[in-house]
């Protein structure tokens, strides 16, 4: 394990702001949102998390596909290399990154536009040691300390940060600035397993979850629960869009400058919407089943085809719901 | 950056013709697909419109052009019904799963369609018939709400002189209709055929299926060679926008044909059961 010091990670921001487009945390409004920062004083630690996740940093709200122009046939591919750095991701949304790989970079149809931006952009964890009422990371252990997602996790100790290179994108970024690191000394070790074992002790204490009960949760969920999320809901959006995860879109036609454009954009099965065809026909009526299946896609279908969780714990979904649906309540009745 | 999925390869329509009143099939060249199983789906383009997923109708067999059989219906639809022969559109594919036709090698073959739900049975009607040799008795059994609405009727006595068995059946007649009244299921008898050595493949619309898939088990046709062809509302086409996902399976990646046990598994909506 390596150590960094504040000083040294501030010389490090600076040095990047120079190479890439640095991203992170900035408070707005009262909100954290992430930024792009020209300056490493603009870069604090003052944090729990942001108000939305990282997500659109690989996935843009709207995101332009193809041009094609109809007087010479020919579609252009839209291209985006710019090199990013994401900075001060808490672990949760770092571990969504690694979901999302998952599934958007599955073969044969790997998703070219995501590929790129992953490619392209240094991922810089930085652990959370607050976690907020709603989080619940220690259920899924994409947190609080180190998530699954990034290259590089930093973890704030006195002085300065533990740091893990957790891949080799990771290990070429503390190569490329080896005289900032040291080996960390054993106080250093030692507050960070304190710090570990308090963190998970405080989280556990609030909620602890059976995970693998919650694999075929479809045939569990029932009828009356799912009711109690239905009748509430007022189809907002705001679980998905504020979800590190949920990665569904749609897409959407039209002209502009002579040219015929398709963009794709961000979409929510909570939306009514959502499954219903051209002809009416619609293979998932009720807002039950919507609700089902998005608890069951998050918590079963996905760690049952991919081994991880369709869920980070962030509890934004918990935290920005108007109406008060909360996931938790699946994980305490189900889990 | 790598291969972009989402383009569409350039076609132009090449032929227009009215199959129903509310259905045309259109015909596209170049072939910009190259090879695909019966069975499998395309994404096309109306440029400036949207995309929407069809079954490729036309014959396996043929490299110069794809068909697809647009009911009007959507915007896209709509669109594909007023394009004319000229016209530019794109296509993506071929997707999906299509029919099991490894496994009919030799075995009868039972085809079930209501409605527009034949387009996707056309292309293995055309690919049996293209080696007929290769398999045994080949039976169809088709309806729709009027006759006018039967698909492909031009064709049919074609298919009869290449030796396909075809029942057909109307929901209600129409003036010179002298075939079968009745919905599908009360033809499915009509078939004669050794059950054990038939493969049987359906569309329709869901409730079709479901009652077609109910009465096949009861005429004693194996389960394990029963398939239907569903649909959802394909975005993408390759399982990443997650429209057409349903319980473990995604209609556009593991369908859209399905055995019958795969179905029993699916959620309700989606499940013809």
């Amino acid at each position: 394990m390596l150590f960094i010091s504040e000083d040294g990670l501030k010389n490090l921001i600076g040095k990047l702001i120079s190479e890439r487009i640095v991203i992170a945390p900035v408070e707005k409004a009262g909100y954290f949102e992430f930024s792009v920062i020209k300056d490493p004083a603009e870069f604090s630690l003052d944090y729990s998390n942001t108000r939305l996740p990282p997500k659109s940093v690989f996935l843009p709200q709207k995101e332009v596909l193809f041009k094609h122009d109809p007087k010479t046939g020919v579609s252009q591919e839209v291209r985006n290399d710019a090199k990013n750095m994401l900075l001060g991701v808490r672990p949760c949304d770092a571990s969504a990154l690694s979901l999302l790989d998952n599934i958007l970079l599955k073969p044969p149809y790997a998703d070219p536009f995501y590929e790129a931006r992953r490619r392209n952009t240094i991922v810089v964890s930085i652990s959370c040691t607050r976690p907020m009422e709603e989080c619940f990371c220690n259920v899924f252990e994409t947190g609080p300390l180190r998530g699954t997602g990034e290259d590089l996790t930093l973890t704030p100790l006195r002085g300065g940060f533990l740091a893990e290179a957790r891949n080799g994108k990771g290990q070429a970024l503390v190569n490329s600035f080896k005289n900032l690191f040291k080996e960390a000394d054993p106080a250093s070790l030692k507050e960070y397993e304190d710090l570990s074992r308090r963190l998970t002790g405080e989280m556990d204490s609030r909620i602890k979850v059976d995970r693998s009960s919650l694999t075929r949760l479809e045939g569990k969920l029932d009828e009356a629960f799912l009711q109690t999320m239905a009748q509430r809901c007022v189809e907002c959006n705001l679980c998905s869009f504020a979800c590190p995860v949920c990665y569904c879109f749609d897409t959407e036609d039209y002209f502009e400058k002579n040219v015929y454009v398709r963009a794709k954009g961000w979409d929510t099965c909570i939306s009514p919407f959502f499954t219903r065809m051209a002809s009416g026909l619609d293979p998932r009526t009720t807002k039950t089943e919507i609700f089902c299946h998005r608890f069951c896609h998050k918590l079963s279908r996905i760690p049952l085809a991919f081994k991880t969780y369709g869920c980070v714990g962030c509890g934004r979904c918990v935290s920005l719901c108007p109406t008060g649906i909360d996931i938790r309540e699946v994980l305490r009745r189900w889990g | 950056m790598g291969v972009n999925p989402y383009v569409p390869k350039p076609a132009r329509i090449i032929g227009v013709r009215d199959e129903s009143p509310d259905t045309k099939t259109i015909t596209v060249g170049p072939n910009p697909l190259g090879v695909f199983t019966p069975g499998q789906f395309a994404m096309v383009t109306a440029y400036g419109v949207g995309e929407a997923p069809f079954s490729i109708c036309s014959s396996p067999f043929n490299k110069d052009m794809l068909q697809f059989s647009v009911r009007k219906m959507g915007s896209v639809t709509t669109m594909l019904h007023e394009a004319g022969v000229g016209d530019d559109v794109g296509v993506r594919g071929p997707y999906g799963r299509g029919w099991p036709v490894e496994k009919m090698v030799g075995k009868n073959i039972l085809m079930v369609g209501g409605g527009i739900g034949l387009a996707p049975l056309r292309p293995l009607v055309l690919y049996v018939l293209g080696d007929r040799d290769r398999y045994g008795d080949i039976a169809v059994c088709y309806g729709a709400r009027t006759p006018s609405l039967l698909m492909y009727r031009s064709e049919f006595d074609e298919w009869v002189n290449q030796g396909v068995k075809l029942y057909l059946t109307v929901d209600a007649g129409e003036e010179g209709w002298k075939g079968n009244v009745g919905v599908v299921t009360t033809i499915l008898d009509k078939p004669v055929l050794n059950k054990a050595e038939t493969i049987v493949c359906t569309c329709g619309p869901p409730v079709m299926i479901r009652f077609v898939l109910k009465k096949l088990v009861e005429l004693g046709y194996s389960k394990k060679n029963i398939y239907a062809s569903l649909e959802g509302r394909m975005r993408c086409g390759i399982g990443k926008c997650g429209h057409c996902h349903f319980g473990d399976k995604h209609v556009c990646l593991d369908g859209p044909v399905f055995q019958h046990d795969e179905m029993t598994g699916l959620p309700r909506g989606i499940s013809p059961f």
